[in-house]
């Protein structure tokens, strides 16, 4: 009985962590989803896994890339026509 | 009202275009509309000159400009219903809800951390994250690149709060199982 109340599937403890990890989670899913982990390693990992990665996401830039000079002239042309 | 500054667009151009255009290529992934949402945010930056802020930096505020057009240009893309099947959660997992064998989250070498700074990471996720489906790269980048609270997500794109969970969910499921195999090699 205990255990069809506290037991959740992989597919809900997933969808728990991003919950979680918003900081809105509520306290039965939170208990719920730490007695998941302590038996599903798949879950646990996914959790740390996909933490990491949104955590890291914003890092992201291109470096290398540049925009043309024929582009920048045609820029400075468009807002010069927006201030005639 | 008497313009206290002197504004010189083509020193906007000079100096920012280029990181702007970088800044929004990352987030919006393709050129042209990177393009299109650098030369609107200093078309628009001309037009409401009048209220730029003595003490802030131009920078900041071209800045500020920008990331609202990368929001406008999210909610241009994003369509109008969006169907969610949860068929497209099934290859991960089984009828009972569990992990399938070939899905379930593989250990990660414990230095993964350590690889983040490399430009390789960043080309993998980037990758990964074209192959989600429109509203879904929307989601991923206004809440990990942009990190907007899920009511002005919900808004944008005109998205219910139930939605926008279970996209999260997804974005998640899909990213983590193609870094997995991309970009560390496992399979």
């Amino acid at each position: 009985m205990l255990k069809k109340l506290i037991n959740i599937s992989c597919r809900k403890a997933t969808f728990l962590s991003g919950k979680k990890e918003a900081g809105v989670i509520s306290f039965g899913d939170l208990v719920k989803l730490k007695l998941h982990h302590a038996v599903c390693d798949g879950c646990k990992r996914f959790e740390q896994q996909t933490s990491f990665f949104g955590k890291n996401a914003k890092g992201h830039q291109h470096f290398s890339d540049a925009l043309s000079t024929e582009k920048k002239q045609q820029m400075k042309q468009l807002i010069k026509d927006a201030q005639a | 009202m008497k313009l206290t500054r002197d504004f010189d667009p083509d020193a906007w151009v000079d100096n920012y275009s280029d990181e702007l255009y970088r800044y929004a290529l990352s987030r919006v992934s393709d050129k042209g509309f990177a393009e299109d949402i650098v030369q609107d945010t200093f078309l628009s930056a001309w037009r409401s000159r009048e209220t730029y802020a003595e003490n802030a930096s131009e920078k900041n505020w071209l800045y500020a400009i920008c990331k609202n057009k990368i929001i406008d240009h999210f909610r241009k893309v994003s369509g109008n219903a969006i169907h969610l099947s949860s068929a497209e959660e099934d290859i991960y997992f089984d009828e009972s809800e569990h992990w399938r064998a070939n899905a379930s989250p593989k250990n990660w070498p414990v230095d993964y951390h350590q690889y983040i700074e490399t430009k390789e990471f960043y080309t993998v996720l980037e990758g990964c994250r074209k192959k989600l489906k429109s509203v879904q790269q929307s989601v991923f980048v206004m809440k990990f690149m942009e990190e907007l609270e899920p009511d002005h997500i919900c808004a944008t794109l005109n998205i219910t709060s139930s939605n926008y969970w279970v996209l999260i969910h997804r974005c998640k499921l899909h990213l983590r199982s193609c870094l997995e195999k991309n970009w560390l090699n496992i399979q």
